[in-house]
Order: structure tokens, then C-alpha cells, then sequence
């Protein structure tokens, strides 16, 4: 399961990251962008039919 | 005396004395991220011992962990479980696990050129269920692959095996810092990976050829798990005995990939880092890492991260914590954060902690 966040960094520059919530609690995020190595396996979910919902936090 | 034999002499000797082992963590001596992960069914990421990558898909339920049973002059091995059994499979089924591995550190095996030298890989095994299953070099880079099957002979029992992976001449591996070259163990595959032919030769990558060979379904009971440990991979025309590295050496290795903070024990704070807020609620400062990472960090895991304004005063956890593309270099990662409360004064200082806590972390991402 995957959400996204739009998150303005320091240098007032707006990213949309993707949240993976993981077993232990914790969550994993990275920035979706094409070269991140990360984001083919959300692009394969999204791929399936599964769409991601705004991530509203723990 | 000199040292001769029908190959020359240096075929005798190891290709370097040192570092011959193109494998991190061979030993499975650690795990930064957790010892054990449960019900497993699908995807493929990192999960438990650092640098070995697991690919779960129609294969029954499985968990990872780290071992403590090891052969002999080794602590740990990688341990499967199959905890929920698929006893017949779909043609897709897969249970894949290993490493990839830099491009820039497999140059020595000179692939893709007149003077290719082949891979020898060197590793120890258990398992309940024996029979024959198949080891995988996939070159990234040019999208070739060789297979070779190895057999589990005797059920329970550790045992020693060594396949060599010929020269490949065609397909130079990028010499630079992206996955070159992945080695993969496969367990269990259905017929869309094993209906081609285990050649034992570099050709172009056939997910028909990938596992082809392996005659044994793995998770066709509950009964069955896989432990492996001692992994080495080098450009040798023999393999030789496990290279045993210093802790501090093979932890820095990893920390390439990925490093990971954690809570110190319940009650207590451990201070990461000081930053600001910059725009609301919102945190920025930069993480230091211990060595000098793969790449830019790709990835974090968090849990429990929050702030103080002083050392005696936690604002509670953050709703959000994300890495700054724009900030983050090799050396550190500049993260955002929100939505903890008493982060509000555009401007102010803060404390990035993990809080009171052993179980609140913070993971950085270069992996391959």
C-alpha cells in the first residue's frame, strides 16, 4: 500500500513523495521521481489498478 | 619452487590477496534493519540482512530472517521459512533472494572483452527439502544471464558447494556506481521461469532460461526453509576459502547502502541532528552519515522521530518525514519534516531526535 505527500522543502521547492507504511511501525518514503530506484515498484502497483490516497500520517 | 600447473601459475593463486570477495556481507553478519520479518507474500525489497535483497510472488507465506545456526567458523547464515505452503504453483510463481553489486567493483572480471575472466562463487547451504536448485548471474548492464544448478544432497545438514560461472566476452559491465551485475539464488519458480534451457552459458537474458533446471518446488510444505552463509563471488579460476573480514571494515561496506540510527533504550532520546523550521510547521536540517554513501539517498525509514527545543522538552512525533531531493548529497540527507507539535516559529531552532525508545529508527537509502 502506498500514499503520496506533496512536501515544499527548505529550498521552497515542491515534491511529491510516496509513503510505504512497513511491518515493524515505521514508514518508508522517497521522492517520486525517475531516476529514484524506488519508484518502479510504485509504478507497478499503480500498474495493477491501485491508486494512491494523500498520505495523512501515523 | 615454482609454482606451475597446466593453466600457469596463476591459476593456483588467488586474483589479490585481499578483498577478493565481491559480495558484501557474505557472512550475514549484519542485519541494520531487523533480524526476522514475517508473513512474506509479495514484493521484493531489502528486509533483513544487509545487502540481500528477497522476491516473494504466488509462493505461500515466508519469513526472513537472521540465524544463528551457521556451519562451522561462521555466526550467522540468511534463513527462509515457509510458514503457509503453495503446493501448486502458478506459472509466475517465484521466490528469488541475493545481491546486486556496483559496477565499479566488478571491473577485475574484465566482461565483455577478449580477456573475460569467469565468477566463482563459493557458498555454504541447508535445507529440509533436497534436490536441485539454480544459482543466477544477471548482468543489468547488457541484459545477458547465465544459470547454473547446484543439489541439496542431504536434508538438514550444512554443505558446501561451488559453481563456476564461465567468461563472458561479450557485454562490458558500466564501470560506475549503478547495478551491474546481480547474483540471485532461485527456490521457487514456476514454469514462465523454468520452461527454457540451463545452458551454463552467457546469452541473452530469457525469463524461460532463468530458472531452468531447478526441479523442486520450495514451498511445497510448511517443513521447508533454506539457510545460506559464506557467500563469495571472485575472479578466480578456483574458489578459495571465505575471505573473513574485520566487523568495522564490513559494516562500513554496507553503510554505503544503507545506514540506520536507532533509539537507545526506553526512556531516553537520542539526538540526530539540529535544524529549523522554514515554513510552518516544517522541520529541515541535515543527517550525517557515517561513510560516504553509494549515491545521493534515495530512501529513508522512519519511526519515532521528533524534535525538542531543548533537551528536556519533546514535541512529539512528526507526521511526516521525507528526504529533500534538492539537500541530500552522498555524505548526508537534508530531511523535511512535519506536523509535530511545538514546531510552529518559522525560524526556530530544533533537535531532530529519535524518541525515548529503542524501537524509533531512522534508515538511509542508497541501495541498488
Amino acid at each position: 500500500m502506498f500514499y503520496y505527500l506533496d512536501l515544499t522543502d527548505y529550498t521552497g521547492n515542491t515534491e511529491r513523495h510516496i509513503m510505504q507504511p512497513l511491518n515493524d511501525g515505521g514508514v518508508r518514503s522517497f521522492p517520486l521521481t525517475d531516476d529514484n530506484p524506488n519508484t518502479a515498484a510504485y509504478l507497478a502497483w499503480v500498474a495493477e489498478g491501485n491508486t494512491a490516497e494523500e498520505w495523512k500520517g501515523n | 619452487m615454482a609454482i606451475s600447473s597446466s593453466l600457469g601459475s596463476s591459476a593456483l593463486l588467488p586474483a589479490g590477496l585481499g578483498f577478493r570477495n565481491v559480495l558484501i556481507n557474505g557472512d550475514m553478519r549484519i542485519a541494520q534493519r531487523n533480524t526476522s520479518v514475517a508473513s512474506l507474500t509479495s514484493g521484493e525489497t531489502y528486509r533483513t540482512v544487509d545487502r540481500y535483497t528477497s522476491a516473494f510472488g504466488t509462493t505461500g507465506t515466508w519469513t526472513e530472517s537472521q540465524s544463528t545456526d551457521a556451519p562451522p567458523g561462521f555466526g550467522n547464515s540468511l534463513k527462509l521459512e515457509c510458514t503457509t505452503a503453495n503446493a501448486s504453483l502458478s506459472a509466475s510463481s517465484y521466490l528469488i533472494w541475493g545481491q546486486n553489486i556496483e559496477g565499479q567493483n566488478l571491473q577485475q572480471f574484465a566482461k565483455g572483452t577478449s580477456s573475460a575472466k569467469p565468477f566463482t562463487l563459493s557458498f555454504w547451504v541447508k535445507a529440509f527439502q533436497t534436490g536441485t536448485y539454480v544459482a543466477e548471474l544477471y548482468d543489468s548492464t547488457n541484459s545477458r544471464q547465465v544459470t547454473k544448478t547446484f543439489t541439496i544432497n542431504a536434508s538438514a545438514t550444512w554443505e558446501y558447494k561451488t559453481i563456476q560461472f564461465p567468461a563472458d566476452a561479450t557485454g562490458a559491465l558500466a564501470n560506475s556506481n549503478a547495478n551491474a551485475l546481480s547474483l540471485y539464488f532461485w527456490v521457487v519458480a514456476g514454469t514462465t521461469f523454468t520452461s527454457g534451457t540451463a545452458t551454463g552459458s552467457w546469452a541473452a537474458a530469457s525469463n524461460g532460461n532463468r530458472a531452468a533446471g531447478l526441479t523442486v518446488n520450495g514451498a511445497s510444505s510448511t517443513s521447508n526453509y533454506f539457510q545460506f552463509t559464506g557467500l563469495q563471488l571472485e575472479q578466480n579460476y578456483q574458489p578459495t576459502p571465505f575471505e573473513q573480514r574485520p566487523i568495522g571494515v564490513e559494516l562500513a561496506l554496507c553503510q554505503r547502502y544503507y545506514f540506520r540510527y536507532t533509539g537507545q533504550s526506553a526512556g531516553y532520546s537520542r539526538i540526530m541532528s539540529t535544524g529549523s523550521t522554514y515554513s510552518g510547521s516544517a522541520w529541515g536540517g541535515v543527517v550525517a552519515v557515517p561513510v560516504t554513501m553509494r549515491s545521493n539517498p534515495t530512501a529513508i525509514e522512519s519511526s519515532g522521530i521528533g524534535v525538542t527545543d531543548n533537551v528536556s522538552y519533546d514535541s512529539g512525533a512528526f507526521t511526516s518525514v521525507a528526504l529533500s531531493s534538492a539537500g541530500s548529497q552522498v555524505g548526508g540527507l537534508y530531511l523535511s519534516c512535519t506536523g509535530a507539535a511545538g514546531v510552529s516559529t518559522n525560524g526556530s531552532g530544533h533537535i531532530l531526535i529519535l524518541r525515548g525508545g529503542a524501537s524509533a529508527y531512522l534508515g538511509i537509502s542508497a541501495e541498488l
